[in-house]
């Protein structure tokens, strides 16, 4: 089986997997990283949204062999290493955004990359434009969290 | 003019007579509305003329609060050393704030903070939570407000006769501060030591006095975030897949491949060993499980025994994916073999219940309208999914259940072996909506486990989740009324649906029993429709008809049940009554309304949404109101049926704004209430412009979000209003969960209704 090394969350990782296996089973199924979830399988609710070179994936549909010896971060990764939660991180929590939650490392990856693409500062067209799938209906804080971020 | 002002000459606006009930026996008894003594008077000199409908004296919430207390009594709370109150509910967490709401409770008895108190999940407890262990009908806060509340009351008390022993004082100088018990001169003992030197386990029937008075309460009544906000922003949160590393570090990640028509089961398997030669396939397995049916046609349609799915364990879900989808298997015809979505609705059409008859009382004109409203998933976020083991102890499942002893008993039948030796374990949920009132993917995965030999997390993938959710059912409505020169004097309500499976029963396993004799399963149907539907205006003469036709198809409770369709068809009609008679919708609601509280959130919404507002060629307002589970909403919505969004050419309807509010009675978590207001508008949103699931030949045609397409962030109003009324003196709290489902859906097709000048008939519009 091919072997891949990539920096995860920071750290390099080395796996033994199949080639077109998607990103998401091997952080789920072999290295324990279960922030990012599976909702459909085919990068369209984005639950699974990460971060590779900065840029945000949909890791259920990227092939493993895409990410060799590039960066992937998760929502894991997202803080600072001292534990400082990213702006959104604390966004969501003041403004109470998540109801079950399992969508929410995706939205905040997605809006972490967004705001980054943008240098900073979004506005309520680009976050129009966020395609990931809140079932719960949180879209109105995940809004205004996200505003209040941006510059 | 005020807009109240300007109607008191019509209705004399006494508030409705509330008997308020008393805790007994660990129940807050019901509030029996009673109509208001001056609209009977008002009727009589030519007011509306009251339409009293059984759920105005007893609603389902009654029901459910009532079984559920004769568990309370078994409800503990534990202190820890550590100055920590532990309390393991027995209801299902999926989003709706339960453990946050539980927390409050104990935090606002004990005086602590709610970081101080851990609220987890009950195991399905077969025996003491008999008839206390279902999460759905909105009714938690009713059911729980008062035992557990008690219960932390009777644990400030414990912890109070210690210290007073310990501090050498009489108990009457002792208060609670800051998670230490205080004597009055400042002498304080920490909980924690206090626990260590008197386990306190608290029980709710044990306090001696009351809980705090809502005048009285600081933490309840105000907002405050979910416990495990921190959790699940960091990723840090465990849901049934992600807990294996914790609980069942061996399972293997499994799948399970269904039929692609519903109730169907394998003739043939033809490729096995091409499965079980794929890349990290560990094993494969045939399920018989057939999931809980009304008794329709043919009962005996799958027999026992029969193979329903195949069972796939790889190393990783991706393989197990890769080897479903290469799998190739003959399914023999399902239970609707053949049918479409055009055959269901004649045959919900032939079934309605026939409308009154006409032409009754001289000069008397008559309204009528009729609804189809389609199939609709449930489609939580988190998949149907388990975690199981079976040892020669027996079986062992976690997973998010919200009835868990529905899943012993299954499991306990299918596989043999006693309910005792039957473990359930509730973990939180990603979402249910009322899909996870069924445990199908537990009761696969013991049986997955029992068969392969090994511990399985199990998984059903988004398109298995879809072709096979228990379907909120397709239905037809049919409305009528009845006026005399602009009074009306009557209201008809006839609503024929595919039939809602209620075979889990109501938490114990005796209903779950009784809803499995023939017929039993439709009386339950009438028994929670009745109790649901609340006319929420005087119209005079009120019949509510429920006739349901039993397919054997996968149907369930969806978030509101009957009244997300049967509301949303009333508040549509609402609208055409005011136009027949010439009056504006919010001063015809008003003016009909059953009572002040309901007046009160109508009045908020129109002021605070600028109701008649100017509006452009192709926008429109629209508004409706509702009362619900004790509660009262209000909802104004704004549409533009031309929005565009971003990369698309054409365009589409937006709800561009929504102004909502809720009276709950008391209201306890404001930022939940607000949090179930803004959720139940998404929901509103999709059925009504394009959540719809199609049936083609039998099956489940949808398979993700990307053709089951819901309420996206381009979808959802920029502009949201949500008002909370503060706590009524009196008035017990109402329900919160379903509430605005059938609100803001009546708002938003009334909305495009007078954008388009035509009424909204046909849910989801685009279908």
């Amino acid at each position: 089986m091919p072997e891949y090394t990539f920096e995860l969350n920071g750290e390099d990782v080395t796996i033994e997997a199949p080639s077109d296996v998607g990103l998401l089973y091997v952080l789920r199924d072999m290295l324990g990283i279960t922030g990012p979830k599976y909702g459909c399988g085919v990068g369209v609710c984005r639950a699974c949204t990460c971060h590779l070179n900065g840029k945000e994936i949909q890791t259920c549909i990227t092939p493993v062999e895409d990410v060799d010896h590039k960066k992937v971060t998760t929502i894991e990764g997202l803080a600072e290493e001292d534990g400082t939660l990213h702006p959104l991180q604390q966004a969501w929590i003041d403004y109470d955004v998540a109801q079950c939650g399992y969508c929410q490392a995706g939205q905040i990856m997605t809006a972490a990359a967004m705001l980054k693409k943008n240098g900073g500062k979004v506005d309520d067209d680009d976050i129009d434009e966020m395609q990931n799938v809140c079932r719960c209906g949180t879209y109105f804080r995940i809004r205004q969290a996200i505003k209040s971020v941006s510059r | 003019m005020d807009r109240r002002k300007f109607l008191t000459y019509v209705i004399t606006g006494a508030p409705t007579l509330t008997v308020a009930g008393r805790w007994v026996g660990g129940t807050a008894a019901m509030g029996q509305e009673l109509p208001d003594p001056n609209t009977i008077v008002g009727a009589l000199t030519g007011g509306p003329i009251p339409s009293p409908t059984p759920s105005d004296f007893y609603d389902l919430g009654d029901y459910l609060t009532q079984q559920s207390a004769l568990g309370m009594g078994f409800l503990t709370l534990t202190i820890t050393e550590e100055g920590r109150a532990v309390f393991a509910v027995p209801r299902q967490e999926v989003g709706q704030g339960i453990r946050t709401m539980c927390a409050m409770f104990i935090a606002e008895e004990l005086g602590i903070g709610v970081d101080k108190v851990d609220v987890t999940l009950a195991d399905a407890q077969i025996i003491e939570y008999s008839t206390n262990q279902l999460t759905g009908g909105s009714y938690n806060a009713r059911a729980f407000y008062q035992p557990v509340s008690r219960m932390a009351v009777s644990a400030r008390e414990t912890l109070a006769r210690a210290a007073a022993e310990q501090l050498g004082v009489p108990e009457s100088e002792i208060t609670a501060r800051d998670g230490m018990m205080v004597d009055r001169n400042n002498n304080g003992i920490p909980y924690g030591s206090l626990s260590q030197a008197t386990l306190v386990l608290a029980r709710p029937q044990d306090a001696l006095s009351d809980p705090k008075p809502v005048t009285e309460q600081t933490l309840l009544g105000t907002r405050v975030a979910r416990t495990d906000a921190a959790d699940i922003v960091t990723g840090t949160k465990r849901y049934t897949l992600d807990a294996a590393a914790e609980v069942l570090p061996d399972a293997v990640p499994t799948v399970v491949l269904h039929s692609p028509q519903i109730r169907s089961a394998l003739a043939s398997f033809n490729n096995e060993e091409a499965i079980r030669a794929m890349p990290g396939v560990r094993d494969v397995t045939t399920l018989t499980y057939i999931p809980t049916y009304g008794l329709g046609e043919d009962p005996q349609f799958i027999q026992p025994g029969t193979p329903t799915g195949i069972a796939i364990a790889a190393d990783t879900f991706g393989q197990a994916i890769a080897a479903q989808q290469a799998v190739d298997a003959t399914w023999v015809p399902g239970a609707i073999d053949g049918m479409d979505d055009d055959a269901i609705m004649e045959r919900l059409k032939a079934n309605a219940p026939p409308q009154a008859p006409l032409d009754a009382l001289p000069g008397a004109e008559t309204l009528q309208m009729e609804f189809e409203f389609a199939h609709v998933a449930h489609a939580p976020m988190e998949t149907m999914d388990a975690l199981a083991r079976v040892t020669d102890d027996g079986v062992e499942v976690w997973g998010g259940f919200k009835i868990p002893q529905d899943a012993v008993t299954e499991i306990s039948l299918l596989l043999g072996v006693l309910p005792a030796q039957v473990t359930v374990h509730c973990l939180d949920a990603g979402g249910s909506f009322g899909r996870r009132l069924f445990a199908e993917a537990g009761i696969e995965a013991a049986q997955a486990a029992a068969n392969f030999g090994f511990p399985v997390k199990l998984m059903w993938t988004r398109d298995q989740d879809t072709k096979n959710d228990r379907l909120r059912p397709a239905s037809h409505v049919s409305t009528q009324a009845t006026h005399v020169d602009g009074r009306y004097v009557s209201y008809q309500h006839r609503y024929s649906g595919v039939e809602t499976s209620l075979n889990h029963g109501f938490s114990d396993v005796v209903t779950a029993a009784a809803v499995s004799f023939p017929g039993a399963q439709m009386t339950a149907g009438q028994i929670v429709f009745h109790t649901q539907m609340v006319q929420s205006y005087n119209f005079g003469a009120c019949t509510q008809v429920l006739n349901e036709t039993d397919l054997n198809t996968m149907t369930g409770s969806w978030r509101s049940v009957y009244t997300g369709i049967g509301k949303t068809a009333d508040e549509i009609m609402c609208d055409q009554m005011a136009a027949a008679i010439g009056m504006d919708p919010v001063d015809f609601r008003l003016l009909h309304a059953k009572n002040d509280r309901l007046r009160d959130v109508i009045d908020w919404v129109a002021e605070h949404g600028n109701w008649g507002r100017d509006m452009p060629p192709g926008t429109a307002q629209g508004f409706a109101a509702n009362s619900e589970h004790r509660g009262f909403q209000a909802c104004l919505v704004e549409v533009d049926m031309n929005a565009r969004r971003p990369g698309e050419s054409g365009t589409r309807p937006r709800v561009t704004k929504a102004v909502m509010a809720f009276d709950a009675g008391i209201p306890f978590n404001v930022s939940g209430l607000e949090g179930q207001m803004l959720s139940g508008l998404s929901d509103g949103i999709a059925t009504v412009l394009q959540a719809g699931i199609h049936i083609d030949n039998g099956g489940v045609r949808e398979s993700s979000y990307a053709d089951f397409y819901y309420t996206r962030a381009a979808d959802y109003p920029r502009e949201v209003i949500t008002h909370v009324f503060p706590a009524r003196e009196g008035v017990e709290p109402s329900g919160a969960g379903e509430c605005m489902v059938p609100t803001t859906a009546g708002a938003i097709a009334n909305a495009i209704g007078r954008a388009t000048g035509t009424p909204v008939t046909r849910f989801p519009i685009n279908f």
